[in-house]
């Protein structure tokens, strides 16, 4: 008897023991949807998705899904699929993202005073929030305010929403709203006070948002807002059915002012822009639109049935910061003379990195502008030469018992790999190096300027930092040289290069800004005071099913015409 | 039996204290952990553009300024009044997160742990009885095999394998879009769950196999032989009965583990599980997730070590309960 | 003398005949040798695993003298070369011998493994032995603690030390030891319980005898077996640990070789289908070594546990 009741006791706790966990589950599970919490019936519980097949509709597979949130489109404005797509721009640009007028895509036209004081815009009649209903003039305008407040915007939106006049007060703060945005009717008037150098540029890509799901969210905390759990945009697809780190559907929106498209988009998730997974992916057939800056990723999508691989010419520029700022105790920075970093780029064979290392994916770089057309044409391409390095340094009379310590954040295997040929290169010339992961609060770590950004000492405990550049406008590149921006943790005053930095800032006429950048980047070359290594094309990767389609930077948003698709 | 409740009761009133260490230890480590949430919601090169100030508001408002003791009272006041929290990233409740986390994650451990067990005792008391044969032999070192090639690297292999060049199974993933059925899911459950069940299976194989062989060596199968009952009878119902015991006990270990998810397979095939969240709340400093998921987590891992305590006692006369 | 007695000769009658000749051939004097040893020495597989572990530890331990090359030395004239006479396994992305490295990396690996688990291994006997003969409070204390720390997630303890003291070697084997001691701990206090209820145990305490020459001189050889075994194991799982927390990227610095980095190398799809020799030898490698280490330790189980015969 009393053996029997021991076994039904084990049974139970046995029972007791599955159900437990179960119960974890249960516990935590919202009241409303009891059906989650069950183990047994997981995919029942998920609301039934719309079979694609069943109602007729073509798919395509793109990646950058969500993981958690749709991240807002302000900060990385076209990185992913889902912000190019579900968002419309009050202007739209070419594939070189200059301005076009009149696009039937842009949700507004405009006319842009010569001497760039004012932007007016007449917003179109027959544009819809997705929840079908009008996008008004105020939308426009607090849309702007808002973004203007957050922390996830874009430099290149912030500095031009801060040349709009009363944007700030005397403090510099942002104002509540902007005396310079006046409505009338369907027209919209900005007045600028100072010169904004991308003020086209910056209504590209700048996507406004219906004001009504903001009421009670905090600006500095927009990431949490429930909208961006299933944003509502006025582009021409939809966002239809999400499953957090499973997939979301995007379908196109009916009341869409420029052409209704005959296909869904599903977006499998991953975070950032490098998908992990992008190969597996593609080689299974479940991506037709993606890109990656990961050479191997391309390597192992050679020559897979179907896939097209196009790289595009994007800005995007590897570098080395280089610390100027003395040290702590007041001793100078060994990057201090100019000749020692012109002997670390002699030193550093970045032709044999990008051919090998980079299987001839990179290209070398001499200024941090990529392009040909935007930077003086003499420059000095720092040829390996490590004689010549050796010469420097001797001149110099470098200490070769310093030891210079690099920093980087990427945690891939090519970012070690890198740093370990770079260590071998400068070894070669008698320059010690040592490198290291930087993790924590990289703001401070790697960005805190020192109190004194004319004379030091640093606030940062590095030599160089490696890192990236992405850029949306050329000014991005450069602005945080100028002495006085907030994270200028690397460059003492320089008066030389303060000047050829406000220069490019003083006009919104693109000739006479590109005839600035063409000054600068001869004093970067020269004085090398920042480090550019090479330049990273991004791979387009395409399937055959989308067809032919206009192919340009995937990070940013332009004419690429997604509603008249034709997918196979 | 009255002593039985006892001990119950006092080993569940003890975990409360343990809980709270553990989780008052977890959130100074966090503490400790140089960074914050703030610090990794953007990356680094867009942190060279936000002005620090911003930064410093943020912390502000996310009452992340707060020493870390008082944050770590308010954290525990609202999980007593039935508030998980937060996630900082996204602003869902946590309930929710976990109501989206939890069934994915059982699901896989528990096929998981249906295939180590049934694999690992079959193929465990097969060798027991074939003890010292060739057969024997073979399926130790084949379940070594299986324990020593790691986990990672025995999951690519069979993605590549498996999903791109046969091209049977997806290569990761939970569910599909629009997908019905069972078996559509199953498709999906199949690589990882048998990655994490093979791994597991040699350590099941090898407890059945040895207690399966103390078991042979019992004086009461010694008896049921020399009573003439067939040979089968004896290996089945005496042998094989009893000698499951330290497995149901082994599976109990691993419970916990399999709730917190296995974060090296979750990762590889893409399943969205709570090890894969887990993995992302802590590099990425989300607080508010990480405490709840730790404390589920230690939960599981001290109701475990409890039952098993009193299942042994329970199956086995000779442990007092004390 | 003898009755001849026909009768058919039966396999007991060969198995003695067997027996005596070995006897008088003077066989079957008492084996100097220790019992355990002699039964891990009948089992093939135990034996097998010794020598595949002394080969590959050997040469690890010898790198240096084996290979020439510098594991860390970039050629990146000689990049991803598939094997030859001057590079065993092939050279990686960088031109690095992927040989020498597997051997370089192997010590640390090794390091890791063997050396959390002594420490684990050292932290469990050293408390488990005396707080399971005294019991009382102090047992208590530890064990729940033990608790706490076996319950503590693996995963933000190395991220957390990770990031407060940085990535490193010795960070990892500290973490091993923090989450391994307690099974140690427990294995050894188990075994102590039921080993102060010993006479000879009971007697020394009649004796007046310290308590730690008790516990440390007297109980703990005979408590230390299955402990000997948990370490074998316990090392292979923690080299395997060390592999899959470098896949995490939580590991060592990948630019330190070690094994689980260098296999790390096959994330990468086409180092996986085109660069095989980057991988796949450093694979079998770690397999084999942890395969051999649980061999022994089987080993070692099956001839330490006296209820087995055989």
């Amino acid at each position: 008897m009393k053996k029997m009741w021991k076994r039904a006791l084990s049974t139970l706790l046995v029972l007791a023991m599955t159900g437990m966990t179960a119960c974890g589950g249960s516990g935590s599970a919202p009241a409303a949807d009891p059906g989650a919490a069950s183990s047994a019936a997981p995919s029942a519980a998920q609301p039934a998705a719309p079979a694609p097949a069943a109602d007729g509709a073509k798919i395509i597979y793109s990646n950058g899904g969500p993981e958690e949130f749709f991240e807002t489109p302000w900060l990385n404005p076209g990185t992913y699929t889902y912000s190019k797509t579900i968002y419309s721009h009050l202007i739209v640009a070419d594939e070189n993202l200059s301005p076009i007028p009149d696009h039937p895509d842009a949700l507004a036209t405009y006319s842009y005073s010569d001497d760039g004081k004012t932007l007016t815009f007449e917003l179109r009649d027959d544009a819809y929030w997705h929840d079908g209903e009008k996008i008004t003039p105020e939308d426009i305008k607090w849309s702007i305010e808002y973004v203007s407040k957050t922390a996830v915007v874009n430099p290149v939106f912030l500095a031009t929403f801060k040349a709009i006049a009363g944007s700030t007060d005397a403090n510099g703060d942002i104002n509540e709203t902007f005396d310079g945005i006046a409505i009338d009717g369907q027209k919209i008037t900005i007045t600028f006070d100072s010169i904004a150098p991308d003020a086209l540029l910056t209504f590209t890509q700048f996507a406004p948002v219906p004001k009504k799901c903001f009421a009670d969210v905090d600006p500095l905390q927009v990431q949490q807002a429930p909208y961006f759990q299933k944003p509502i945009g006025s582009g021409p697809f939809m966002v239809e059915d999400v499953q957090m780190k499973n997939y979301a559907i995007l379908a196109p929106f009916d009341k869409y002012y420029n052409g209704v498209a005959d296909f869904k988009i599903q977006l499998l998730p991953s975070a950032g822009d490098s998908d992990p997974n992008i190969v597996t992916r593609a080689k299974s057939g479940q991506l037709d639109y993606g890109y990656t800056k990961m050479v191997s990723d391309v390597q192992s999508l050679e020559g897979t049935p179907g896939i097209t691989i196009t790289p595009v010419d994007v800005r995007y520029t590897r570098l080395l910061y280089l610390n100027k700022f003395a040290k702590t105790d007041g001793t100078p920075s060994p990057l201090a003379d100019a000749r020692v970093r012109q002997a670390i780029r002699y030193a550093i064979d970045m032709k044999t990195i990008c051919e090998t290392l980079f299987q001839g994916s990179a290209v070398p770089a001499n200024s941090l502008i990529p392009g040909e057309a935007d930077k003086a044409s003499d420059l000095d391409n720092y040829d390996y030469n490590p004689e010549k390095a050796k010469e420097l340094l001797a001149e110099a009379n470098w200490d070769p018992n310093t030891t210079l310590k690099t920093v980087y954040y990427y945690t891939d295997q090519a970012t070690v790999d890198l740093m370990t040929a770079i260590q071998a290169f400068l070894g070669q010339v008698g320059i010690k190096m040592e490198f290291e992961l930087v993790q924590g609060d990289l703001a401070t770590l790697l960005w805190a300027a020192p109190a004194d950004q004319v004379n030091g000492p640093t606030a940062v405990n590095w030599d160089m930092c490696y890192a990236a550049n992405a850029a949306l406008s050329l000014h991005e590149y450069y602005d945080r040289y100028r002495t006085g921006s907030p994270s200028n943790s690397h460059t003492p005053e320089d008066a030389k290069l303060n000047e050829l930095i406000d220069a490019t800032n003083a006009s919104p006429k693109m000739e006479e800004q590109i005839a600035a950048f063409k000054e600068l980047s001869k004093y970067e070359n020269e004085s090398m005071f920042t480090m550019a290594l090479y330049y990273q094309p991004i791979f387009l990767i395409t399937s055959d099913r989308i067809g032919d389609i206009k192919k340009a930077t995937p990070q940013f948003n332009y004419d690429w015409d997604i509603q008249h698709w034709t997918v196979g | 039996m009255r002593n039985t409740l006892q001990y119950v009761l006092k080993k569940l009133l003890l975990m409360i204290p343990m809980v709270l260490v553990i989780t008052f230890l977890i959130y100074w480590g966090l503490d400790l952990t140089p960074g914050d949430p703030i610090s990794y919601m953007f990356s680094p090169d867009q942190l060279a553009n936000i002005d620090p100030q911003k930064l410093a508001e943020m912390r502000e408002l996310y009452g992340l300024n707060d020493p870390f003791f008082i944050r770590y009272l308010k954290w525990l006041w609202q999980l007593l009044q039935g508030n998980f929290g937060y996630s900082i990233t996204n602003g869902v409740a946590i309930k929710d997160l976990l109501a989206q986390l939890f069934p994915a994650t059982l699901e896989l451990s528990l096929a998981a742990l249906l295939i180590s067990t049934v694999l690992g005792s079959v193929l465990g008391i097969l060798s027991a009885l074939k003890k010292g044969s060739v057969g024997d032999n073979l399926l130790t070192v084949a379940g070594m095999i299986g324990v020593s090639i790691p986990q990672f690297f025995f999951g690519m292999v069979c993605i590549v394998v498996f999903a791109l060049n046969l091209g049977w199974l997806p290569i990761g993933g939970r569910t599909a879009p629009g997908m019905t059925g069972a078996l559509a899911h199953l498709k999906f459950l199949i690589l990882p769950a048998s990655v994490l069940g093979i791994s597991l299976t040699a350590g099941v194989m090898r407890y059945a196999r040895s207690s399966m062989l103390d078991t042979m060596n019992k004086d009461y199968i010694k008896t049921a032989r020399a009573k003439g009952l067939p040979e089968w009878r004896v290996n089945l119902v005496h042998g094989f009965r009893v000698s499951l015991t330290p497995v149901v006990v082994l599976i109990g270990f691993r419970l916990p583990t399999l709730i917190g998810g296995s974060v090296v397979i979750e990762t590889i095939f893409q399943w969205p599980g709570i090890g894969n969240a887990f993995k992302t709340a802590v590099t990425g400093q989300n607080y508010p997730l990480v405490m709840m998921i730790a404390l589920f987590s230690v939960l599981a891992v001290l109701m475990a070590s409890f039952l098993v305590d009193i299942l042994t006692a329970i199956l086995d006369p000779r442990v007092k309960l004390e | 003398m003898t009755a001849e007695v026909t009768r058919k000769r039966t396999r007991l009658d060969r198995k003695f005949d067997k027996l005596r000749d070995a006897e008088e051939a003077g066989l079957l004097k008492r084996s100097k040798m220790n019992r355990s040893l002699r039964k891990m020495l009948g089992n093939r597989l135990a034996v097998i695993g010794v020598v595949v572990f002394l080969i590959i530890f050997l040469a690890c331990l010898l790198a240096p003298v084996i290979s020439s090359y510098d594991p860390q030395m970039t050629d990146l004239t000689q990049m991803t070369k598939p094997p030859s006479m001057q590079h065993l396994f092939g050279t990686d992305k960088l031109g690095r011998d992927v040989f020498t490295r597997t051997l370089y990396g192997g010590r640390l690996s090794m390091l890791i493994g063997l050396g959390s688990a002594l420490g684990a291994a050292f932290i469990g006997v050293l408390l488990g032995c005396y707080a399971g003969y005294k019991g009382g409070l102090l047992d208590q204390v530890i064990l729940r603690l033990s608790e706490v720390f076996m319950s503590f997630p693996q995963l933000i303890l190395v991220i957390m030390l990770g990031s407060i003291f940085g990535r490193g070697l010795w960070n990892l084997v500290i973490i091993f030891i923090i989450t391994g001691w307690g099974a140690v701990y427990r294995q050894a206090r188990a075994k102590m319980l039921s080993l102060r209820e010993e006479e000879y145990v009971q007697s020394m305490k009649a004796f007046g005898l310290n308590d730690f020459v008790i516990a440390y001189k007297h109980m703990l050889p005979n408590a230390i077996g299955p402990v000997v075994v948990n370490l074998t194991l316990s090392t292979a799982m923690f080299i395997l640990d060390e592999a899959a927390m470098s896949f995490l990227g939580l590991g060592v610095p990948p630019e330190v070789a070690t094994w689980g980095n260098i296999l790390n190398a096959a994330q990468d799809l086409y180092v996986m289908q085109n660069y095989w020799w980057m991988w796949l030898p450093v694979g079998v490698v770690v397999s084999l070594f942890v395969i051999s280490i649980n061999c022994i330790g089987d080993g070692l189980r099956d001839s330490t546990d006296p209820t087995q015969q055989g």
